[in-house]
C-alpha cells in the first residue's frame, strides 16, 4: 500500500534551523506534508493524536530536555515511526544515548544539505517498506482467518452429514433386515416342507434364493462394519489366544467346501502353541475373508495357511495356487468395492469389502498386511499379529510399580 | 411342552417364528408389542421369551427392565431378535448379545437361519 504523502513532524525551537529543514524537506523527490512545532510538549501531543511517517527532533532545545521528549514520543500511538535526532552533538555520548532511547538515526548540525536529504529519504523508504510488509501480513492474516472460519463451517457441516449418514445407514440396515427376515424364513419354511411337499427342482431354486438372501445380509453387515471401522468405533476385545489351534479350527470349518471344489486346504504350523494377543472374532474374520477369497479364485491345487514366529509378532500367510492378480490391480486391491474381473463360478460373488475389512482389522491390531501375486501362479496374503508377551506385561507392571 | 412367548411388532415375523417353533413342538404365545408382551408374560409365565428390540412405544430394553421388576417374570430367560445390527460370530449363530442395564442378553440378528434360532432357544430353555 503506497503512503500517499509521507507526513513529517519537525520539533525544533530554532527558527533558522527549522526554515532550513523545511527548505530541504520541500526539495525531496518524495512530496511530503511537513508540520513544524517549536516545543517538545506540543510535538508529543501531536504524536498522540495523529500518526506521522517521520519525526525530526532537535535534541538541544532551550526549554525542553530532548531526551525526555524522545522518551515521551515513544509512547505515541504508532510507535513504529522513525525518529531522526538533530543536534550539534558536542557531547559524543549523546548520540549513543539517543539511539538507545529509540532514535533511528542522527544528523549533525550544522546541516550538510545533501546528507540531510539522503538520510531523510532513506528513513521514508524504510517506512514505506515496513508499511508494505505490515499491509501484506494483515491481508494474509485476514485471509487466513476467513479461510479458517470457512473451514470450521465446512467441518461442522461435514460432521453433521456424517452423523446423518450414520443414522441413515443404521435405519436402512434396520428397514432392510426386517423384510429380509420374512422373505428368508418364508422360503426356508417352504424348503423345509413345513407348508407341504416341494419337488426337488423347486427346492433347488428356493435354496438359491436363500443363498442370495444370505449374501445380501452379508453385504449389509459388511457395510456397517466398514462404516464403524472407518469411524474408529470398533473396539478390540483382546485376549490371549493360541493361534495354532485357532487356525486348525478355522481350516476345519472350510474343509468341506475345499473338498467340494477338489482343492487341498492345508496348514504349515509350529508344533507348539503360539500365543497371540488378539480379538478372536475379528481375527477369525480376517482368516475367513482371505480363505474365502482363495477358494473363490483357485480352480486347482491347494491353499496353504502358514505361521512364522518373530520376536514380538507372528506372520501369517494365506497362499493359493489360483489365477493370481494382475500387477496393475495390486495397489488398489484393499480399496472399498474394488473387484477385479476374475472369472469365477456363479454364486461366488463377493461384496468387494472383504479385503478392506481384513486390512482394517489387522491394522487395528497394530499389524500390517500385504499381497504378493503372480498371474497364473497364485496369490499370497501376508499379515502380522502381535504376539502375547508375558515379559512385556511384567515389564509394564514394573514401571507402574516404581511410580 | 415348553412354552415360549414371542414379542414382535411385525405380525409376519410373529407368524413365521410361531410356525417354526410349533413345528418343533413348542407351545407358542404371541404378543404384538411390549405392553401386551408384559401382560402375557405375567399371566402365562412362559419358559422363555423371544423379543424384538425396536418396537414402537416400548422398546425391548424397557420391557426387559419391567420383566425384572416382577418376581414371577424376573427369572424368565430373554433372547433378543434384533434387526438393529447383527454382529456376526465365527459360527454365525448367536451374536455378541445385547447389554441392558449392565446385564448381558443373548441376541440373534435378523435375518436369522432357523437352525440358529432353534439352537439358541434350546440352549437357553431351562431344563
Amino acid at each position: 500500500m503506497k503512503i500517499k504523502q509521507p507526513r513529517i513532524l519537525v520539533i525544533e525551537d530554532n527558527k533558522c534551523d527549522r526554515d532550513l529543514l523545511l527548505h530541504i524537506l520541500n526539495s525531496l523527490e518524495t512530496e511530503c506534508v511537513v508540520e513544524c512545532v517549536n516545543s517538545g510538549r506540543i510535538g508529543v501531543e501531536h504524536l498522540r493524536k495523529e500518526s506521522f511517517d517521520l519525526v525530526i527532533l532537535d535534541l538541544s532545545m532551550q526549554k525542553f530536555d530532548g531526551f525526555q521528549v524522545l522518551k515521551d514520543i515513544r509512547d505515541a500511538k504508532d510507535k513504529a515511526f522513525p525518529v531522526l535526532l538533530v543536534s550539534s552533538f558536542t557531547n559524543k555520548e549523546d548520540k549513543v544515548q539517543g539511539l538507545e532511547l529509540g532514535a533511528t538515526d542522527c544528523i549533525n548540525k550544522p546541516y550538510i544539505i545533501e546528507e540531510v536529504r539522503a538520510r531523510v529519504q532513506i528513513q521514508l523508504k524504510l517506512r514505506q517498506i515496513l508499511k508494505d510488509v505490515q499491509w501484506a501480513s494483515e491481508k494474509t492474516n485476514a485471509g487466513i482467518k476467513m479461510l479458517y472460519k470457512e473451514l470450521d463451517k465446512k467441518n461442522k457441516q461435514l460432521q453433521e452429514f456424517d452423523r446423518l449418514k450414520d443414522e441413515f445407514l443404521g435405519n436402512v440396515s434396520h428397514e432392510l433386515r426386517t423384510p429380509l427376515t420374512i422373505i428368508r424364513e418364508s422360503i426356508s419354511q417352504i424348503v423345509d416342507g413345513l407348508i407341504g411337499d416341494v419337488p426337488e427342482k423347486q427346492k433347488q431354486y428356493l435354496s438359491r434364493a436363500l443363498a442370495n438372501i444370505d449374501r445380501l445380509k452379508n453385504i449389509i453387515d459388511n457395510l456397517l462394519d466398514i462404516s464403524k471401522i472407518e469411524k474408529g468405533r470398533v473396539e478390540l476385545y483382546k485376549e490371549k489366544v493360541d493361534l495354532v489351534a485357532l487356525i486348525k479350527d478355522i481350516c476345519a470349518d472350510f474343509q468341506t467346501k475345499a473338498a467340494a471344489q477338489n482343492l487341498e486346504l492345508r496348514y504349515e504350523l509350529p508344533e507348539d502353541e503360539v500365543y497371540v494377543l488378539i480379538d478372536m472374532e475379528k481375527t477369525i474374520q480376517v482368516f475367513t475373508n482371505l480363505i474365502g477369497n482363495a477358494l473363490k479364485f483357485t480352480k486347482k491345487g491347494n491353499i496353504t495357511i502358514s505361521l512364522k514366529e518373530w520376536e514380538d509378532f507372528v506372520q501369517c500367510e494365506v497362499a493359493d495356487t489360483g489365477m493370481g492378480i494382475a500387477a496393475e490391480h495390486l495397489p488398489q486391491l484393499f480399496n472399498k468395492f474394488k473387484q477385479f474381473s476374475r472369472t469365477h463360478s456363479p454364486g461366488e460373488k463377493g461384496t468387494g469389502l472383504g479385503l478392506t475389512i481384513a486390512k482394517s482389522i489387522v491394522e487395528l491390531h497394530g499389524g500390517n498386511i500385504h499381497v504378493e501375486s503372480r498371474e497364473g501362479k497364485g496369490t499370497t496374503f501376508i499379515f502380522t499379529l502381535p504376539k502375547y508377551c508375558q515379559r512385556r506385561l511384567v515389564h509394564e507392571e514394573n514401571i507402574d510399580y516404581r511410580r | 411342552m415348553k412354552r415360549i412367548l414371542i414379542i414382535d411388532d411385525d405380525p409376519d415375523i410373529v407368524e413365521l417364528v410361531k410356525t417354526r417353533l410349533q413345528q418343533n413342538s413348542y407351545h407358542v404365545i404371541c404378543a404384538a408389542n411390549g405392553k401386551e408382551g408384559l401382560k402375557k408374560a405375567r399371566k402365562e409365565t412362559p419358559d422363555l421369551i423371544l423379543m424384538d428390540i425396536m418396537m414402537p412405544r416400548m422398546t425391548g430394553g424397557d420391557a426387559v427392565k419391567m420383566l425384572q421388576d416382577y418376581d414371577t417374570t424376573k427369572n424368565i430367560p430373554v433372547i433378543f431378535l434384533t434387526a438393529v445390527a447383527s454382529p456376526k460370530s465365527p459360527t454365525g449363530e448367536e451374536n455378541q448379545g445385547i447389554n441392558v442395564g449392565g446385564e448381558h442378553f443373548p441376541a440373534l440378528g435378523k435375518p436369522f437361519d432357523s437352525e440358529d434360532l432353534l439352537s439358541v432357544v434350546r440352549r437357553h430353555l431351562p431344563s
